[in-house]
Parts: C-alpha cells; sequence; structure tokens
C-alpha cells in the first residue's frame, strides 16, 4: 500500500516545506523505508537536475527585450488598425475623403481649419513633453510634411530608440497618423495637455469623434 | 529612483503611462522567459511567446482586478500562452506532406531544424520535455519557480492535492527517462 507521505517526499528533499512538516517526515522517514528510499532516489535526481547547465541567453538580449515587446505592440496596433478588411474598404474610402478635403482646400475653401502641421510649429509644443516624443513628429512628418520638413525632420533623434518606441506606443498623435486622419489646429493644442494620462481606449474615442468632424 | 512597489505599476499601467509598463517589463522579462524556456525547451520559442505575454499583458491590464497579485497573473497568462504553443506544436509535428513541403519552400522552421535544435537539449530539458503538458507545467512552477501549491492552483485551476500528486509523478517520469536514457 502507498504511503500517505509519499507525495510529500519531492518538497521535503527540495526543501519547500515548512519546518513543522520537515520535522514530522524526519521522524517519519526513520519508521517508513519506502519514503527513505523514494527520498535518497530524488535527492541524486536533484542534484542532477541543478547541475544541468542550459544555455543562458546574454545581457544584449535583456537590454533589447523591452525593446522588441514594444515593436510588436505598435506592429500590433499597425494590423489591428489595417486588418485586410479594413485595409480592402477603409483605405480606398479614406484615401477618396482625404482627395476630396484636400481639393476643398485647394480650390474653394482657404478657411478650413484641416491642414497639415509643419515641423516648425510642431517642435516648440513637443519640447513641452520630453525629447523622447520627437518620434511623434516622426509619425506625423512621415505622412504629411513635405521634403523640407522630412530633411529637417532627418536630424531629430528622440534621447533612445527605447524611448522613441515607448513614445510611439503612448501617442495619441501616433495613432492618428495610423488612421491617417487629419486634425484642426484647435484639436491638435486642446488634445496636447492630457496626452501621457489617455489610456488606448480613450485616444481611440478622441480618434472616433475627430473622424466625425472631418 | 524610486522603486515602485507591483501595485503601484499596475496603476500606473493602467494610467497609460508607458514608462511604469516597461518597468514592468524589466522587472519580469527574465522570470517569465525562463517559464517559458523551460515549457518549451527552445530559445527562440521562449523568445517569441515571452514578447507576446507582454503584448498581451500591455492590452490587458485594464481588465487586471488585481484579485491576485500581479506575478501570479504574469504566470497564469505565461503558462496559459506556453500550453497552448506547445498543443499547437504537438498538432504541426503530425506533418502531412504538404505541410513539409510548404515549410521547405517557406521561410518556416524545418523538420531538421527542429530535429537539430532538439539534440542540442540537454538530457534534463528532453525528460521534462516528455511530460504531458500540465504536469510539465507544475513541475516547472514548483521546482524552478518554487511556486506554493495554493497560487499554483490559481495558475492553473487545479486543486492542490492534485497539484501535489502532479508534482510527484512527474519527478518519477523525469526519474525514470534518465534512467533508460542511461
Amino acid at each position: 500500500m502507498r504511503c500517505k507521505h509519499l507525495y510529500d517526499i519531492p518538497d521535503y528533499v527540495r526543501g519547500t516545506i515548512t519546518d513543522e512538516d520537515r520535522a514530522k517526515l524526519d521522524t517519519h522517514l526513520l519508521q517508513c523505508s519506502s519514503c527513505r528510499t523514494e527520498a535518497q532516489a530524488m535527492r541524486a535526481l536533484f542534484s542532477r537536475i541543478d547541475a544541468d547547465v542550459v544555455r543562458k541567453p546574454d545581457q544584449t538580449y535583456w537590454t533589447n527585450f523591452r525593446v522588441h515587446v514594444n515593436e510588436r505592440i505598435a506592429a500590433k496596433k499597425v494590423r489591428r488598425f489595417a486588418s485586410p478588411w479594413i485595409v480592402r474598404l477603409a483605405v480606398p474610402a479614406l484615401s477618396a475623403l482625404l482627395l476630396f478635403f484636400i481639393a476643398k482646400n485647394i480650390s474653394w475653401n482657404h478657411s478650413t481649419p484641416n491642414r497639415i502641421f509643419s515641423h516648425d510649429e510642431l517642435t516648440p509644443i513637443l519640447a513641452q513633453t520630453n525629447e523622447s516624443d520627437m518620434i511623434y513628429l516622426d509619425e506625423l512628418t512621415t505622412l504629411r510634411a513635405s521634403d523640407t520638413e522630412l530633411t529637417e525632420h532627418s536630424t531629430i533623434t528622440a534621447q533612445s530608440a527605447d524611448d522613441a518606441i515607448v513614445a510611439v506606443e503612448t501617442n495619441l498623435f501616433s495613432a492618428y497618423a495610423a488612421n491617417g486622419y487629419l486634425y484642426s489646429s484647435e484639436d491638435f493644442f486642446s488634445a496636447e495637455p492630457s496626452i501621457e494620462s489617455l489610456s488606448s481606449e480613450e485616444a481611440e474615442e478622441i480618434i472616433r469623434q475627430l473622424g466625425n468632424k472631418l | 529612483m524610486i522603486e515602485l512597489s507591483d501595485a503601484e505599476i499596475v496603476a500606473e499601467c493602467k494610467n497609460g503611462n508607458q514608462l511604469a509598463f516597461n518597468e514592468l517589463v524589466r522587472r519580469y522579462q527574465e522570470k517569465i522567459y525562463w517559464l517559458i524556456r523551460r515549457m518549451v525547451s527552445d530559445h527562440d520559442d521562449a523568445n517569441d511567446i515571452s514578447q507576446d505575454v507582454f503584448v498581451k499583458v500591455f492590452h490587458s491590464i485594464k481588465d487586471f482586478r488585481g484579485e491576485s497579485s500581479l506575478f501570479t497573473w504574469l504566470y497564469r497568462i505565461a503558462t496559459n500562452m506556453s500550453l497552448n504553443f506547445l498543443r499547437r506544436r504537438k498538432l504541426r509535428s503530425f506533418f502531412s506532406i504538404d505541410t513539409v513541403e510548404h515549410m521547405i519552400e517557406s521561410d518556416e522552421e524545418r523538420p531538421l531544424d527542429i530535429m537539430e535544435k532538439k539534440e542540442q537539449r540537454t538530457l534534463i530539458e528532453r525528460a521534462i520535455e516528455t511530460l504531458p503538458e500540465k504536469q510539465k507545467a507544475v513541475f516547472i512552477l514548483r521546482y524552478y519557480e518554487e511556486m506554493p501549491y495554493e497560487e499554483m492552483a490559481t495558475v492553473l485551476k487545479k486543486s492542490t492535492g492534485g497539484l501535489k500528486a502532479n508534482y510527484f509523478h512527474a519527478v518519477r517520469k523525469i526519474e525514470e527517462y534518465l534512467k533508460h536514457a542511461l
């Protein structure tokens, strides 16, 4: 018959039991030969397992780990916004909408609030947050800026690549850019102070609201 | 710099603080990686899954109600994702000819690479690999992580008695494997 203490033996040998239980098992092992044999075998086995050398990743791996996680988060967001059916349906619709507004701005209506922000306009606003937020500019200028602005942008660097990715993740404006929205200066300035405290849902809600204004 | 508690990190993450999320990753990346690495016995797979764990954490932290510790919650996600991966890998191992051809043509890992990787594993890793999935999780959480049974019960949704029995049988199976491998 199986001893009722048998299942306690691995923890006893490994030392992962309370002092009280250990004392009880010490006494029990003096009387129970099957548990004693089991404990002996497990002691030998655990020494082997502990001596096992598994190849470990180096320090660079750990330093870059966070960066890779953030890259995945960013990529997933973009994918979520641009899943195949969205791409098929929304992109042509958005393109048509954008063309319509651009044409409207150029030809007839110069007083429209929707416009492209230049590098010079964005820089002081972004400087108020922190250096890593410069990546916002990357998103905006890449999608919206003129060649001159892009050239200027190429000289801008975030504090570190890590910070840059962090900023992309949390930034409302990168979400705007990923969605291809244009927004008014009013929207831009009023949204700016709350960038850091926005949750993704709040950001998406603002994006939706802005989208409705277009 | 003041070290934030786990609860403070969670609260900050819920407010969208990316620096807090980065701290969460830094704090738990190694623990999560090793838990998964032991589950799947391969660095590349472990790397892939552990990164996905944190992506999931990033998106789900708003739903984390703090009923368990952050650590237990992370372990539950990591364990479940590893178990799902192992199930998928098991299914994939029943290759059809079409699948093999597809894998040879594509960038996916080829059967030969998989075999080569298997050979690089230590005997202990191979022994652990032979355990049934849940038993493997029990062994890893208890042996390497020294997780209390009560906490494991939360992670694996099993009774503490069942976990103790599982742990014992896992140890026995590893012992048997090593005996025959010599």
